[in-house]
Parts: structure tokens; sequence; C-alpha cells
């Protein structure tokens, strides 16, 4: 053990002295979760909306508390101006995101330029109308009826649909946390450059074959499994200093919240490694080249995280099926449930087919074992 | 005593045969030279001894263990210094040394002192936290000899040790095999390099396509060939008489006239008969001006048993 020890330092030392897999396998990763977290991130700056409500009465007071409610302000700014003239001029001249006015003929809206906003404060103030709609007609129907009964039963419709969103995305949890963009990608690339860790074992097995230095060993009264363990091991420690860079760096300076479960992070990050060096071992038994094992991981490894959601979060269905067959899917799914605050016994489905994955790639290792190890 | 035994070993690549039925025995505290062209086995030959490389028949034995069946115990009794420069490049001198030498088991002071020596003993310590890229090709090979002598192995095994090196190197490098072998080292060293096999090894195998073709001291395998000293005499002119009295003396058993007045012979017993031929050449008024003896090389010894020559391919 001691010289698989040995061997696991030399290997760990060799690979922090090299530059480019510093900047690859730990800079890489923090810079992509940084743009893509940033460049697609979920937060909208609020729609400037521009609203006449004019002298109409009860609805024009309740348009604007509801704009000035919690449910709308996180999503429209709204300014109110005197007539509806005004409200076309402000979104023509780009003042405004967003029209609004209350008129003799009804509600009418003044779309801006950018449908990602238009659409925005449609989705806020078609929310407002739908209420309108429903007051108007109690109003009609039940003339008895008071505006606070209809605001009680309004209340209860509302409530019951914030119940039933979260269950259906996280079980027995009452509320549901969603993901930040940088959330997602911290996760997604952890799980992609973990594998990456697998090539840089393929590439320092096969380097040492290049270089004569594994003739060496071979010569060295030790067996030739715990060599190969202590190889192994070396870049196993290589991968656990970039989890803990990647979960750290992103922890303490962009504020993702990793969940407190460290231990299972640990556990499935562990897990994704054994694969990567399963897959390596497998890699080189067939390939000696290093430019043919830099390929085959790349290809592997990018189509596994693409269609994992790892690059575009939403690829359709069709291509998220094809995703559940790779680790990265369930690596993915296992440490966002930790992230959401929930526990791999909740999540044992993820957490088994991830072990399942892995023991499979780790015995595909064993099998070509003695071809991956092979002098020539 | 015998140290290192070959006894009809096979090595066949799908149908070619690499090493063909070769035995060799190595004593203990030789030089032993294994000579050849590239392709004639003589890296398969040293790694099936280092257990890199199974044989399909025959055995193998170091030190009276067999390296197939006890390849703990022959591998820690050998430094090999492969061919390629085994050293790694991030790795600094003194980190490359010690590395090895904890794969071979040395711990604590003992590493310190091993590793020390073996920087010193290959001319590094200066140089010792350098990196093998800022080294030149000598120093690297150098670096490659120390990585395998750290542990004082009884068996120093050396594939072309020399090559792609600048000459002031080769000869540091011969003479570390030298000093190695008077501290108690065995050395086996392959080469192509005829020049450095005669300067250094106690007896010299040629290897030719797989199979030892001669073995013993350079005097042995010239007597065993057939080889003598040529001579050559240069004088001030030459008479057809008296180089036809010289071609019949009976201790001449080559003669070729070069040029005008240039004689190349192998004459036997050159000391007791060689005042014949002065006497002939002094009897047609012929002045000697220049006599050259020239030794049998290892090069016409190759050429002699295998036709070929070191340079040419197997």
């Amino acid at each position: 053990m001691r010289i698989a020890l040995e061997v696991a330092w030399n290997e760990a030392v060799r690979l922090c002295r090299i530059r480019t897999v510093i900047l690859m396998l730990l800079g890489l990763p923090l810079l992509l979760i940084f743009l893509l977290g940033n460049a697609l991130q979920s937060d909208l700056e609020p729609v400037r909306l521009s609203v006449s409500v004019g002298d109409w009465g009860a609805l024009g007071e309740a348009a604007e508390r509801y704009l000035a409610s919690p449910a709308a302000a996180g999503y429209v700014d709204a300014q109110n101006r005197g007539s509806e003239a005004e409200v076309r001029e402000d979104v023509r001249s780009g003042a405004a995101d967003f029209g609004f006015a209350l008129t003799e003929t009804g509600v009418r809206y003044f779309p801006g330029s950018f449908t990602e906003r238009n659409m925005i404060a449609e989705s806020v103030l078609n929310r407002f109308t739908a209420d309108a709609n429903v007051r108007l007609s109690s109003a009609d129907l039940a003339p008895g009826l008071s505006g606070e009964a209809v605001e009680q039963s309004l209340f209860a419709v509302y409530a019951k649909e914030r119940v039933q969103i979260g269950t259906l995305l996280s079980r027995d949890s009452v509320g549901f946390d969603n993901f930040s963009a940088v959330q997602y990608y911290s996760v997604a690339y952890l799980v992609m450059f973990l594998l990456y860790s697998g090539m840089s074992a393929a590439l320092s097995l096969a380097e040492e074959r290049e270089k004569g230095t594994l003739l060496r060993l071979y010569s060295i009264p030790v067996s030739l499994n715990v060599l190969l363990l202590g190889k192994l091991m070396g870049s196993a420690l290589f991968a656990c200093l970039q989890a803990i860079v990647i979960v750290g760096f992103t922890r303490g300076v962009y504020g993702v919240d990793w969940g407190g479960s460290y231990g299972a992070i640990v556990l499935v990050c562990a897990l994704v490694s054994a694969a990567a060096i399963g897959f390596a071992i497998v890699v080189c038994s067939f390939v000696r080249n290093r430019r043919a094992i830099e390929s085959i991981f790349s290809l592997v490894i990018v189509a596994m995280t693409f269609l994992s959601g790892g690059m575009i979060a939403d690829i359709g269905s069709g291509l998220r099926d094809i995703g559940k067959f790779t680790i990265n899917h369930w690596a993915n799914e296992a440490l966002r449930r930790l992230m959401a605050g929930g526990t791999l016994g909740e999540g044992w489905l993820e957490a088994l087919i991830l072990v399942a994955i892995t023991a499979t790639i780790l015995a595909a290792a064993a099998f070509r074992f003695r071809k991956a190890v092979a002098l020539t | 005593m015998t140290f290192v035994q070959f006894k009809e070993v096979v090595k066949k690549y799908d149908t070619k045969i690499s090493v063909n039925h070769l035995n060799l025995d190595i004593a203990q505290g030789e030089i032993f030279g294994l000579l050849g062209p590239n392709g004639a086995g003589k890296s398969t030959t040293i790694h099936l001894l280092s257990g890199l490389l199974p044989m399909d028949a025959g055995e193998v034995l170091l030190d009276g263990y067999s390296v197939a069946k006890r390849p703990l115990e022959t591998k820690s009794r050998i430094g090999l210094v492969p061919q390629e420069l085994a050293i790694y490049e991030l790795l600094s001198a003194r980190e490359n040394v010690t590395f090895f030498a904890k794969l071979y088991g040395l711990r604590g002071n003992l590493l310190k002192e091993r590793v020390e020596e073996a920087l010193e003993f290959t001319g590094l310590r200066d140089f010792a936290k350098d990196r093998p890229a800022k080294f030149s090709g000598g120093m690297k090979r150098r670096l490659n000899i120390a990585c395998a002598i750290v542990h004082r192995p009884k068996l120093i095994i050396m594939d072309e040790p020399t090559v792609g090196i600048d000459p002031q190197s080769r000869n540091h490098i011969l003479e570390s095999v030298r000093k190695l072998n008077e501290m108690g080292s065995t050395v086996i060293y392959t080469s192509h390099y005829m020049e450095e096999v005669e300067a250094i090894s106690t007896r010299i195998g040629i290897m030719d396509k797989g199979r030892l073709v001669a073995q013993g001291t350079k005097e042995e395998l010239n007597i065993q060939v057939g080889l003598e000293e040529r001579l050559m005499l240069e004088t001030n002119r030459l008479t057809d008489e008296a180089a036809a009295e010289i071609r019949s003396h009976p201790r001449v058993t080559s003669f070729q006239r070069r040029e005008d007045a240039q004689l190349e012979l192998v004459l036997q017993e050159s000391q007791a008969y060689l005042q014949d031929i002065l006497f002939i050449l002094t009897k047609h008024e012929l002045k000697l001006q220049k006599l050259t003896r020239v030794e049998p090389d290892l090069e016409s010894l190759f050429l002699a048993l295998t036709g070929r020559t070191l340079r040419d391919k197997a």
C-alpha cells in the first residue's frame, strides 16, 4: 500500500505541475460556470411598464394596487401616465418596454420591441385582467356578494395552485427551490470536469509508455497491480482537488448553495471519478496514441454533457431521454437533489443507477486491464 | 561463478523469432558486451532477463533464481538503464532518483544517503534541484543511470546507454560503467557501437537474427573466426619481383597490393617473420617508409561471422 501511495503522490504532483492541466481542469470549469451562469441567468430585470388607468374607479384602483403588489412588482416597474397617448409615446420612444391602458373599450396593450419583455408584461397583466373578469362576472351574477368574499375565494384558488406546483417537483417538500443558472451549471460542469480527470489518467499511462518510464516501473520489484493502483489513485487525488476547488470556489465566490450534504456530494463525485478512471482503462486498452485518447474522451464527454442538458438546459424531450443513458444525467440529478436540500436516500433510484453505471464501467475496465497496461 | 544463465531461451513475436535458442552464461563481476546490429535481438534478450517479457521457451536464471518464477527476487537484483530516457521531465533530478529509490524499498537516512551517492556518482549533484528539461542529452543519460543504480543492484543492464550523446558524455558514461564494475556490479552492456564494447567489455557476445553467433574475449573471438593482424607496408617504390617474393613467403596468408608502393599483408606469427619481409625489401634495395599494424576489429569479426556489417539491419 505504501508503494501505491508513493506512486499516487508522484502522479498527483506531476499533474499539478502541468500548467495546461491546472488551467483546463481547475480554471476552465470555474470560467464556464461564471460565463454560462450569468449569461443565462433566470433572474430578469423588471419590465418598464407605462400605465394609464384614467378615471376607471374601482377597476383602475385595483389595477394600481395589483401593479404595486409583490406578485407584480418583481416583474414590472409601473409608471403612471395621464393618458393612453402618453403611454403610446413612452413605448414608441423606448422610455417604456410595454404599455397598458384602461380605455372605454377595455384594456389595451402596447407591446415594445423586445419579445421576451412583452411576454413577461403580458403574463403579469393577463393575471390582473383574468381577476378583473372574475370580479366583474361575480358582480353581474351575484350582485349581493361582497368584494371581500370575492377576494377570499380568489385567494383560495391561488393557494391551491402553489401547493400543486410544489408537490410535482419535490416529493415531500412543501416548497420548491428554483435553481439559478449558476447553480445549474456548477453541477453540470463539476460532473463534466470530473470525467476529464479520467482523461488525465489515460494520457498519463500513454505518456509513461511512450517516454519509457513504464518500462522502468515494470522492471522494479513491485506488483503490477500495485503500480497501476497507485497511478489511478493519483488521478483520483487530483479529481478530489478538482471537486474541492469547484465546490469551494462556487460556494465562496459565486454564492452557490450546495445544500450542505457534503458527505453525499463526495460520494457522488467519487462515483463519477471512479467511472472516469474505469473508462480511461478501457480506452487505453484499445488506443495507445495520445491524440486519439484526447479525441475519444473529448467527444464522449462533450456528447454526454450536452445530452444531459449540461450546455443547453432545455434540449427537448427526445434528447433528454437519450441523456438518461449518460452518467452525467444521474450524477446531475443526484447533486441537484442534494442542492435542493434532499438526501440520496430520497433519490435512491438516481443513486442506484449511478452506482450501476459506475460498476459496469469498472467491470469492463477489470476485463481490459491487462491489455491497457501492456508495455507494447 | 555463473551469475546469469540463459538456457535454450526462445522468444517469438507472431511468426518472427526474436530470440532463437539462446544459451549464454555470464559470470559474476564481468562486463559483458552484447553486440549486434539493430533488430538482432539484444533488447529482447535483456527484456527477458529483466522480467519485462515472458519467454516462449527456455529458462533464465539470475543469481540462482528463475526470472519467470521468482520475479521479485530477480528484479530486486537488477538496475535497468533502458535505451529510452526513462525519467520524469516534471520532477527534479533528486525527485526522480528519490522516487525510484522509494520504489526499491529504500527509506529514511539510507534513502537520502543512496540518492546523494547516485547523484554524486553521475556528476549531477550540483544539478539536483533542476528538472531534466534544462539538461543536455548527456546529463539526461546520466540521470537515467542514476535512477537505475540508486539501490546498488548486483546486475546493471545498460541498453545502448550512449545513443545520441556527445563524445565527452559518452566517455563519462563508459568510465562510470568501469567504476560500477570495480565496485562489484556485474554489467551487461548492449550496443551497436563496436568501439564502446571493445573499450569496456571483459567478454563479448555477438548476436545476429536472434542467435548468439559467437562469445568470448576479443582475442578468443579472433581465434574462433580466424582473423589475424594485418600489416600495412609503405615503401619508396615496389618492384614486381619484390612483391612476388613477399607474396610467396610461406607465412603470408593474404597479400594485397595497393596503389604503387603499398602492401597489405596478413602475416602469421608476424613478430617472428616480419624480419623476413624486411630482408626481402632490403635485398631489392627498397626502403620501408611506414609500417602499420592493424588488429582485427569487431566490425570485421562481425562481417566474417555473418557476412554483413554491424550497421546493416538484421
